[in-house]
């Protein structure tokens, strides 16, 4: 018995296909590509201040020490609402605290190293999670365009009926259009689980908040943190009456001895300084997908119980998994490795399908000189786009204007290629983009 | 090495040896169900093995060693493939009007209208209402709204991909105004606030 599908079916596949795919496209493309770069988020942190104080642990005491000491200098400020300790761990052997107006570097006896000077980290992860739009339009865009990748697996099985019985064949030498095609549903089909993967991942998270409003609305009387609070817990009511700063180092002290097992990766004190503090430690457990366990203790420093992620409800334990499974980050430099080969596949896909649009019209005898010029500025455009923002980070600093810097080269370098289409861009670009990777290259030797 | 451990070991060992045996499958000249069936087959065990080593994780990690193995695979595959003067599909996806052909720019919008913010609303209904069954059913909240994040871009993504694939607005229509009808039936009956 075949399962066989219908010719009409398998063309209004290939045309919803094309559909979805030249509608997403740029921003698809580039989106998957910032994904990509952005597995390596702690490592680019680590490469933009390579002087930051680092150490494999911290003792709880320096921790106590390191926010009594951030929280001193924030005299005359509004006060913090919620003051977050990156702890240490392998990938970002780093200390770091950050309030609602600054974020520091301690050293390993809990003094203030240095301010966090990570701009390009952070821009990097603010193009994929959001286009760098604030607020949470963007990232309901961006989870838009995972609602699209899904729709474009689905169309894209459908509308090749050959696609897993020449999955091995890759003609990658064939000129005319056939490697870019072979290349497209090759590295297509074999990615398929990693793209339904971080595309349902991805459309959860930048749909979250919408679905929550929903939740909210249909459930919770327009409560959105009560929609919310099954999942990831609840926020403890507030009192700005001042109190002694929170003990600390309790907690961390109770997580080593009762928990040994379980690393804590960061600290999370609400409210610093009055009465209504409390404490939150989130501790990655080995071999699980779960970002972390929320551990919950008063402001002296005792334990309250936890939120359920490690093993409470299935729910719980299955929100708390979408993070690590879409961010690559679960098992280490593998894995992370694992997931930029995967993560260049995915965009290359999504940069082969328009070439093979665009290469089909050109054999039939529409030649868009413009439009192919277009396509190249956004391929070759986009990295190159980000490579000199890189390159702006190490010559002008952490304050440099990385957003704008990145979004009218964006912008710029397609329209540029779209003005002036002959001779055809693509070459120009690639000799830029090599160009300015190793001017990149050299600079952070330099600077 | 702890049994858990072990158990995913050989998941991953046998999602290797799957993925192995669909390239000898899909390579013989005839198509050969048998083989076909032993590998996919050894996937689902491999899975399995995975799963029931170490759980959702372990599941991901063997996944990624057997998308790795097709990887290199295909790597072969592209380094030793001759040049071939082979012609690529000219397949048209009809996307925009033939040459003198109108260009339906009102059927082209409604398209879009659709299958993104009708479907959108059809997709969200249809996830509330799920969660409003799931809490009649008994289910916690929290896993009644972990059911309907997840739900959400889910049902979305496979909603656009289906009304592409309907030839008549009357079915597109229809596609959209179940789930959306019985979605909201099931909130207003569940207990919407």
């Amino acid at each position: 018995m075949t399962l066989a599908i219908s010719k009409d079916a398998v063309q209004r596949a290939l045309s919803g296909h094309a559909a979805i795919g030249l509608l997403a496209s740029a921003l698809l493309y580039l989106i998957c590509l910032t994904g990509t770069v952005v597995v390596f988020y702690q490592e680019w942190q680590r490469i933009e201040q390579p002087d930051a104080p680092e150490m494999a642990a911290i003792d709880p005491d320096a921790v106590q020490r390191g926010v009594a000491a951030v929280l001193a200098t924030e005299q005359g400020k509004p006060a913090t609402t919620h003051l977050y300790v990156h702890m240490p761990v392998e990938s970002l052997p780093r200390t770091t605290i950050t309030t609602d107006h600054q974020a520091f570097h301690i050293d390993a006896a809990g003094k203030i190293a240095a301010p966090e000077e990570n701009a390009w980290s952070e821009f990097l992860l603010g193009a994929h999670y959001a286009l760098n739009i604030p607020g949470l339009v963007g990232m309901t865009i961006v989870g838009i365009f995972g609602v699209m990748i899904l729709a474009l697996s689905l169309s894209g099985v459908v509308a090749h009926p050959r696609i897993f019985r020449d999955a091995f064949r890759l003609r990658a030498r064939d000129n005319h259009g056939v490697g870019l095609a072979d290349w497209h549903n090759r590295l297509s089909v074999w990615t398929l689980p990693f793209s339904l993967a971080i595309a349902l991942t991805g459309s959860m998270i930048g749909l979250g908040v919408v679905g929550a409003y929903g939740l909210a609305a249909a459930f919770y009387k327009d409560d959105v943190e009560a929609a919310y609070a099954p999942i990831f817990g609840e926020e403890h009511g507030a009192d700005p009456t001042p109190a002694p700063l929170a003990n600390v180092a309790a907690p961390l002290a109770w997580l080593a001895k009762n928990h040994p097992e379980v690393r804590p990766t960061y600290v999370i004190l609400h409210d610093p300084g009055t009465r209504g503090q409390h404490i939150q430690l989130i501790a990655e457990h080995p071999r699980r997908l779960i970002y972390g366990e929320t551990y919950q203790f008063g402001a002296d420093g005792h334990y309250h119980g936890k939120v359920g992620l490690s093993d409470g409800h299935l729910g719980q334990q299955l929100a708390a998994s979408t993070y690590n499974l879409h961010f690559g980050n679960y098992g280490g430099l593998p894995i992370k490795l694992a997931y930029i080969l995967f993560g260049l596949a995915l965009t290359v896909v999504v940069a082969t399908g328009t070439s093979i649009w665009l290469g089909k019209r050109q054999r039939r005898g529409l030649h868009e000189p413009r439009l192919r010029a277009g396509w190249d500025g956004v391929i070759w455009g986009v990295p190159l786009a980000l490579a000199l923002t890189f390159l702006a980070r190490l010559i002008l600093g952490n304050g440099a204007p990385l957003i704008a810097i990145f979004w009218t080269l964006t912008i710029a370098i397609p329209l540029l290629a779209i003005a002036v289409p002959a001779p055809r861009p693509k070459r120009l670009l690639q000799y830029l983009l090599g160009a300015s990777l190793a001017l990149a290259l050299a600079s952070w030797f330099v600077v | 090495m702890s049994a858990t451990a072990l158990l995913l070991w050989i998941g991953t060992a046998v999602i290797v040896a799957a993925v192995l045996q669909l390239r000898r499958a899909w390579g013989l000249p005839r198509r050969s169900t048998a083989a076909n069936t032993i590998g996919w087959t050894l996937l689902l065990t491999g899975a399995i093995l995975a799963l029931a080593g170490n759980g959702a994780w372990g599941l991901a990690v063997a996944s990624l060693a057997g998308m790795a193995t097709a990887a290199l695979l295909l790597a072969h595959a592209g380094w030793t493939a001759p040049k071939g003067k082979g012609r690529a599909s000219d397949r048209k996806a009809h996307m925009l009007p033939k040459r003198g052909e109108p260009r339906a720019l009102g059927r082209r919008l409604l398209t879009f209208l659709l299958t993104v913010p009708l479907a959108f609303a059809a997709s969200l209904l249809a996830a509330l209402g799920a969660r409003a069954l799931a809490g009649m059913a008994g289910w916690s909240d929290a896993d009644g709204n972990a059911m309907t994040l997840l739900l959400l871009p889910l049902l979305w993504g496979i909603l656009a991909f289906w009304l592409l694939m309907l030839p008549r607005r009357r079915a597109q229509w229809t596609c959209l105004a179940v789930p959306a009808t019985i979605g909201l039936g099931l909130i207003f009956i569940g207990g919407a606030a």
